[in-house]
């Protein structure tokens, strides 16, 4: 091994950032030769200089200062495009699930006026009669909507999973 | 259970804030503390360490799984403190060290302040990609191979890097050292 090699190697021996073979060469080198085992101790001299920890710590307010931007930052992004965002979602899918939720919404109203008249177990076979529907409509990709999403709301009425009842 | 931060990080290409939120209390910090060893100088280190975060909400829709989060934010802060013109004199070099609390130590606090400052004027005469690469290397640890990735650079090429900064920085630390 040339004294060159080894002492560009010499620091990341000291990180323990080579591979075993490379370290257990590196050692061997410096335990015969004077001039690379002189660089090895300057290199951890001047390491030991370097422990300076007293950096101050984050300045106060600096999440909020960031979290406000990051929020107006989203506001702005969500509001600005408003028309095109708008004719975006009613453009074809957009439409499509429109239409279905839509049709979600009347239906759920019709079954909720009919559950007022009736009894609460007739309301419950309505509900089940809409998740037919989505079966038989094949609503059932609307099951993909993000949670919590108003697509998702419906479904899951739809469904009767959700504990609207209770 | 807590969520990963490459978890976190999609959420965030999704548009969630609250995950955004959680990763700058991870790692605001670190991106803090390497900002303002790079610039030693409070209000340039909020700068390029907010800005960071802003670009890692904006780019959030890009961020690919594979990447490591850290490696990701390493490669950010390198980019913003290189670009970073240092507009700084030494008139205005913030003065915190005035404020510094010193923990138990075998030297005195004089001592300690004295050194702390040639180390800091030291690294700071250094040309840009040198600074850095002593503050990645001698205070955040990172590997050769992290330090090579967040300078876009290789690991060869930080190793004669750091070499030429040890050589600079054991001239102008002799009395220290
Ligand atoms: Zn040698």
């Amino acid at each position: 091994m040339r004294c060159k090699y080894v002492k560009l190697k010499l620091d990341r021996y000291i990180q323990g950032d080579l591979p075993d073979s490379v370290s257990k060469k590196i050692e061997r080198h410096v335990s015969s030769c004077q001039g690379c085992a002189d660089t090895l101790s300057r290199i951890r001299k001047l390491q030991g200089l370097f422990e300076d920890t007293s950096v101050p710590g984050v300045p106060e307010g600096f999440t909020e200062r960031l979290m406000q931007y990051a929020r107006h930052r989203q506001f702005q992004k969500a509001s600005e495009p408003k028309i095109i965002r708008v004719w975006e979602w009613f453009d074809g899918a957009g439409l499509r699930k429109a239409a279905v939720a839509a049709g979600i919404i009347i239906g759920l109203s019709i079954g909720l006026l009919m559950g007022l008249q009736t009894s609460r177990q007739s309301y419950k076979t309505q509900v089940v009669a809409s998740s037919a529907l989505v079966d038989a409509y094949h609503f059932d990709y609307l099951t993909e909507a993000p949670e919590n999403s108003i697509s998702g709301v419906y479904i899951q009425m739809v469904s009767g999973e959700s504990n609207f009842e209770e | 259970m807590s969520l990963t931060d490459e978890q976190l990080m999609i959420a965030v290409g999704k548009g969630d804030i609250a995950s955004f939120e959680q990763i700058v209390i991870r790692y605001q910090q670190f991106a803090w503390r390497i900002a303002y060893r790079y610039t030693d100088n409070r209000s340039d280190a909020e700068e390029i360490s907010q800005e960071a975060f802003v670009r890692v909400l904006d780019s959030a829709k890009n961020y690919r799984r594979r990447a490591k989060f850290s490696t990701y934010l390493y490669k950010i802060l390198a980019n913003l403190c290189l670009d970073h013109a240092r507009k700084r004199n030494p008139q205005i070099t913030d003065e915190f060290s005035g404020e510094k609390e010193f923990t138990e130590t075998p030297y005195s606090n004089l001592q300690i302040k004295e050194r702390d400052q040639a180390v800091r004027s030291a690294i700071d005469s250094l040309p840009n990609r040198q600074r850095l690469a002593v503050i990645l290397r001698y205070y955040e640890n990172l590997s050769y191979a992290q330090i090579a990735d967040a300078m876009d650079s290789s690991i060869k090429a930080v190793e004669r890097l750091l070499a030429r900064a040890r050589h600079e920085l054991e001239h102008l630390l002799k009395d220290f050292s």
